[in-house]
């Protein structure tokens, strides 16, 4: 079990530990368009610097709309070279041809490694995604990153949706 | 509305407020399983221990992959020997019979409170899906120190396989009260 910063009697309390221990919370402020692209790059308003050695749970809250259902999206991380950790996908799953509507949708809930491609479906509305990533960063500093594309490569437009964000908490 | 600590103003500010109102996190770094195992297996690693008289929130995201298809069975406790209250269960899972289940990118999700839930896992080696069961509760302790751990077993139980609970999982428990 960990904790970040420790605090013990007579610690002094700086402004830095208490920025380390503080939620960050990072939002997109404008919307992102993609097509003619299936291969996910970096999203870089959802982007938080990590340090090394050090563990954090982020957790992403992505609004997308895929205007029809061919392109659908595709989301990846990057994360520091020696990160490990876990990742949890929560979106839909189901085939734009039996997704009826917002409300009638099927959703995946599965574990995937950080880096690899999950894909994600859309009919006729916006849809949001939630994933939650277990950080342990090595000695390589750099920056968790969240990628992304159209499923399938094609002229329409992908929109990740303004007031999408990270959370990003330090744990030890 | 609740928030822990109290901070008055003009006193001093002490370690043990700071720290009294820290998340504590478990990052599993290590995989734990159950072969073949019929009664629930406290989890090696997600396990916490709860002061009393308090109420905490618990997250957890616990990931899972196995070598067939089987169901399993998850379940978050208080802790069985001491007295409290489990409250308020939100779980996002996989449901525990779904016939779509065997691909990647078709599952059915239970979106359900409960306590103790019953999931389905699909193979590892046809499809690579490996599954997640993502939960938030509250927990009310009363006068003695408790415990809140994860624990599984397969369901139904007694079959021979390896049902794994991965590293990467987490668990996050914030004191509000």
């Amino acid at each position: 079990m960990t904790v970040y910063p420790t605090w013990r009697a007579g610690k002094k309390v700086s402004a830095e530990l208490l920025t380390e221990q503080q939620t960050h919370i990072v939002i997109a402020s404008s919307n992102l368009i993609r097509s003619n692209t299936a291969t996910p790059t970096s999203d870089m308003a959802l982007s938080f610097a990590l340090a090394v050695d050090a563990r954090y749970i982020v957790e992403a809250f992505i609004a997308f709309d895929a205007v029809s259902t061919t392109p659908d999206i595709t989301v990846s991380w990057s994360v520091p070279s020696g990160t490990t950790g876990g990742r949890f996908c929560f979106g839909a799953a189901t085939p734009g041809s039996t997704f009826t509507d917002e409300t009638n949708g099927r959703v995946t809930v599965r574990s995937q490694s950080i880096g690899s491609n999950t894909n994600y479906t859309q009919h006729d509305n916006p849809q949001s995604i939630t994933e939650i990533l277990s950080l342990i960063t090595s000695s390589t500093a750099g920056n968790v990153v969240f990628q992304w594309s159209q499923s399938t490569a094609t002229a329409s437009n992908t929109t990740r949706l303004a007031d999408s964000y990270l959370r990003i908490e330090r744990v030890g | 509305m609740a928030t822990y600590p109290t901070f008055n103003p003009g006193a001093i500010l002490r370690g043990a407020q700071l720290r009294s109102m820290q998340s504590r996190v478990i990052v599993c770094t290590s995989a734990d399983t159950v072969t073949d195992l019929d009664a629930e297996k406290i989890d090696t690693e997600l396990f916490c221990p709860l002061g009393a008289n308090a109420s905490y929130t618990v997250e957890s995201m616990v990931l899972f992959r196995n070598t067939v298809d089987i169901a399993a069975a998850s379940r978050w406790l208080g802790s069985v020997l001491l007295a409290g209250n489990v409250n308020g269960y939100m779980v996002f899972s996989p449901t525990e019979s779904e016939s779509d289940f065997s691909t990647a990118s078709n599952t059915t999700a239970n979106m359900r409170a409960s306590s103790s839930f019953a999931f389905s896992q699909p193979r590892v080696n046809s499809d690579n899906t490996n599954t997640a069961v993502w939960a938030k509760f509250n927990v009310v302790t009363g006068d003695v120190p408790e415990v809140v751990y994860h624990s599984w077993c397969h369901s139904p139980l007694g079959i021979t396989a390896t049902l794994t609970r991965d590293a990467g999982s987490y668990m996050r428990v914030t004191r509000f009260a």
